[in-house]
């Protein structure tokens, strides 16, 4: 599934929207970014609840196809700036990081 | 002139920590260890901190530090030193009382949290439970506690819980850090060689939540004089 279908499927909030187009592969959810960095892998679907900027730097170090922050929360400023700064595919949602894991492997990431 | 520090230490008022850990303990240790500097800094709250002032004056060669271990919204562990008992109590009055989640502490569970004078008469407990993460972020949070003349370092940053970077991954952007602090003090090679840091702006703390883990004069900062406003115009001028 491409970014756009998976962000559409799941009636994500966007960000910062990327491209669109790029496919979205894997699943992974964590907050701890130390974890995040040496865990997460290309193309995944990335779920977390930390709104700080760096989510933005992992997302690139980790080349994650798109993040979603869950359970309502708002990016800092700085996050939401550095996303679009950076081209980082960056969304919202009111669901629980576990009803978006289900909801995007139900959708077939 | 070499001062030894130990700028994090927990009272009795933190619920992890030993009820015999008292204000007027922690300052006779301090000043048996032969500190130059010892910072009270307990979990979300200042509560205690007057009483450490108070219970220093009975040690003239020790500096007593007010300061709090406050936990962020990102759950990232940052000591903030003041310049003085009032500055810190407004802190924690106008700061981090307002933002702390509202669930009290159970006593017999996570421990008690008590409040105590300089001759440990017990004053009360604390109702709010002090563990849980304020609602206020690791900038904001540094921002305010500079507005009050303080200084604010992320602490035990080599700890794999509550350290910035075990939470963030790496150093943020913002807010710029003179001082770091360890846990323990052989990562400091590590940390340096990973995170290009000055070892000479690496303090080492024991975190002490019972009276016998407080430093030893193990750890010195140089200072023109042992007083608080140097200390916190040497943190300053780190991050300059």
């Amino acid at each position: 599934m491409t970014e756009a279908e998976v962000a559409a499927a799941l009636g994500l909030e966007a960000i910062h929207a990327g491209e669109g187009t790029r496919e979205i592969k894997g699943i992974y959810a964590g907050d701890l970014l130390s974890r995040v960095m040496s865990h997460a892998k290309a193309g995944n679907f990335w779920v977390t609840i930390m709104a700080n900027p760096n989510v933005v730097a992992v997302a690139m170090l980790v080349d994650a196809g798109m993040v979603v922050l869950a359970e309502g929360v708002e990016p800092e400023p700085a996050a939401a700036a550095a996303a679009k700064a950076k081209g980082i595919a960056l969304y919202r949602s009111e669901k629980p990081a576990a009803e978006l894991c289900i909801a995007a492997a139900a959708a077939g990431v | 002139m070499r001062f030894a520090y130990d700028l994090h230490l927990h009272s009795c008022l933190s619920p992890c920590a030993d009820d015999d850990a008292t204000p007027a303990n922690l300052a006779g240790m301090a000043a048996v260890q032969e500190l130059a500097f010892a910072a009270l800094t307990d979990h979300n709250t200042c509560g205690n901190v007057r009483s450490f002032f108070e219970a220093a004056k009975e040690h003239p060669g020790l500096v007593p530090v007010a300061g709090m271990e406050l936990c962020t919204s990102e759950e990232i562990h940052l000591v903030c030193l003041f310049p003085g008992v009032e500055e810190a109590e407004r802190f924690e009055e106008g700061t981090v009382r307002p933002v702390r989640v509202p669930v009290k502490n159970d006593p017999a569970r996570f421990g008690r949290q008590i409040k105590m004078d300089a001759e440990d008469t017990v004053l009360g407990e604390e109702e709010d439970w002090l563990i849980p993460a304020a609602g206020i972020d690791l900038e904001s949070a540094t921002e305010a506690v500079r507005a009050l003349g303080g200084e604010a370092f992320p602490a035990h940053i080599d700890r794999p819980s509550y350290g910035l970077l075990s939470v963030l991954g790496m150093f943020p952007a913002r807010p710029r850090f003179g001082a770091v602090e360890v846990a323990k003090a052989e990562n400091i090679p590590r940390l340096v060689a990973e995170h290009a840091l000055d070892p000479a702006k690496i303090l080492a703390d024991s975190d002490a939540h019972r009276l016998m883990d407080v430093n030893g004069a193990e750890h010195f900062l140089d200072l023109p004089e042992p007083t608080v406003p140097a200390l916190l115009s040497l943190f300053r001028s780190w991050r300059a």
